[in-house]
């Protein structure tokens, strides 16, 4: 068994050399997992698996599970994500998945954040594998680690400019509970300019509703 | 500090607390119960002064802001002035990155193939060592160490680090008045616990991993009463609610 101050120090070879998938093989062998998942759960979109940044997981899998878990991991309340990030926890796979016999049926899921992404890191195991929760502990920060170092997974596609000012008070006065007319006689608006902002606020984001804008706001850290 | 002291300090901290994962021998009840915790983690990287600081994270509505939730006894004016130079540096990499952030003076002995990240200081000055912490929306904030005399390894920092993010998520869990418990279980009770949710019998579970059918039931009774439960059914129920188990 590799030590952990081993671990760390040619993790950090790999990252220097950019060997993104060499130092998750390295961190699947630390974690004693058999194949990972990673994946963006703030970039949830249910039209396309751009969401999935790299995984070697059997490809049945990751088109059945990959969308369930993220969307399970976007849906939670914000308060248990954040007691939850950088803490492993264990689910069973679906009887209905077909998985190979020599996969144990239970998987590892760390949630982590690296600078403005909200990251999972899903790891599955051999049948017989033996699964420490507290190496999992180092897994979850070893990864933010190595995955930090690689703009292209943890970098902002949304350009907050995109929002004007007026759009961004507007969508911080709804997360506040407030309704078009009241949020119209608080900055001196009229209504229907209110209701203007906020269509331009969804079709600038891509939500489909008032509440989506806002989560997706509050997710973005905007409001 | 040398790393024998290291060493030292670490084996006396596991034997006073040898059933925690991360020095957190049960939940804290309340905010005091996180400062020996501090002082822990002070000893291992054998630093004059700590602080436990709480960021509000900056938005375009509200810019970001440090705040001292705890700090060690008489560092008040080192913090301020820790804090007066590098607050803007460390908001900003609080955001961009989870890497630990060293400080120290051109030159120093800080070793190689770490993934902190390495700021530079006067000649002179000691070094400081940061620890990020990224829970989400909120429960975001920085465990500060300065002028850190032991001699700096990956696998230490790898677990202040690790006691950072449980401090700062204790600290979370109590402003929400939240229980733990699962966390401080141990792999072998979460093992236990983990069979007996499969059906097996404690008896076979003991031929399984090579204990006696009392070890095993020891551990199942510790893991009840760490979930808070009446019995080991609820402990089960409790631990899969909790994701401990599968």
């Amino acid at each position: 068994m590799i030590a952990r101050g081993a671990f760390i120090h040619e993790l950090e070879a790999q990252r220097n050399r950019g060997h993104l998938d060499g130092g998750m093989d390295l961190i699947c062998t630390y974690a004693g997992a058999k194949s990972y998942l990673l994946a963006r759960t703030d970039l949830y979109s249910d039209r396309n698996h751009d969401f999935v940044l790299t995984s070697n997981w059997p490809f049945n899998l990751v088109r059945k599970y990959g969308a369930t878990l993220v969307d399970g991991e976007a849906r939670t309340s914000e308060v248990r994500r954040c007691l939850q990030a950088f803490e492993p926890s264990f689910r069973e796979i679906d009887a209905s998945v077909d998985l190979s016999p020599e996969y144990a049926r239970r998987m590892c899921l760390i949630p982590y954040n690296a600078g403005q992404a909200r990251m999972l890191l899903a790891l599955l195991f051999d049948k017989d594998a033996s699964v420490s929760h507290d190496r999992m502990r180092d897994v979850a920060l070893a990864t933010a680690y190595h995955t930090s170092q690689f703009p292209e997974l943890v970098s902002n596609n949304y350009a907050l400019s995109d929002l004007t000012v007026r759009e961004v008070e507007c969508l911080s006065w709804i997360g506040e509970g407030k309704t078009s007319d009241e949020i119209a006689l608080i900055i001196g608006i009229s209504r229907n300019t209110v209701n203007n902002y906020i269509t331009s606020i969804m079709n600038k984001t891509g939500a489909k509703t008032r509440s989506e804008a806002v989560a997706f706001a509050v997710r973005q850290r905007i409001i | 500090m040398a790393i024998g002291a290291y060493q030292d300090a670490q084996n006396s901290q596991e034997r006073s607390v040898e059933r925690s994962a991360d020095g957190a021998s049960g939940g804290a009840g309340s905010i005091a119960d996180l400062f020996p915790r501090l002082v822990t983690m002070q000893r291992l990287c054998g630093s004059a002064a700590f602080a436990l600081l709480a960021v509000q994270a900056h938005t375009l509505l509200k810019p970001g802001q440090i705040e001292c939730a705890m700090q060690s006894a008489g560092s008040q004016d080192r913090i301020d002035k820790f804090l007066l130079e590098n607050s803007e540096f460390l908001l900003k990499h609080l955001f961009s990155s989870p890497c630990p952030v060293i400080f120290a003076p051109q030159g120093a002995a800080v070793f190689n193939s770490s993934p902190a990240t390495v700021v530079n200081t006067e000649a002179g000055s000691g070094i400081n060592l940061v620890f990020p912490v990224q829970l989400g929306t909120m429960g975001n904030g920085l465990v500060v160490f300065l002028d850190a005399r032991a001699m700096l390894n990956n696998d230490m920092l790898i677990d202040l680090h690790r006691k950072s993010l449980t401090v700062m998520r204790e600290k979370l869990r109590l402003a929400f008045g939240m229980t733990s418990g699962s966390e401080n279980l141990n792999d072998r009770e979460i093992e236990c616990l983990q069979l007996v949710g499969n059906g097996m019998k404690s008896e076979a579970i003991g031929e399984q991993l090579n204990l006696s059918v009392h070890t095993v039931n020891a551990y199942l009774g510790s893991a009840t009463t760490k979930l808070n439960a009446v019995n080991r059914i609820q402990a089960i129920a409790k631990a899969i609610r909790l994701g401990v188990i599968a």
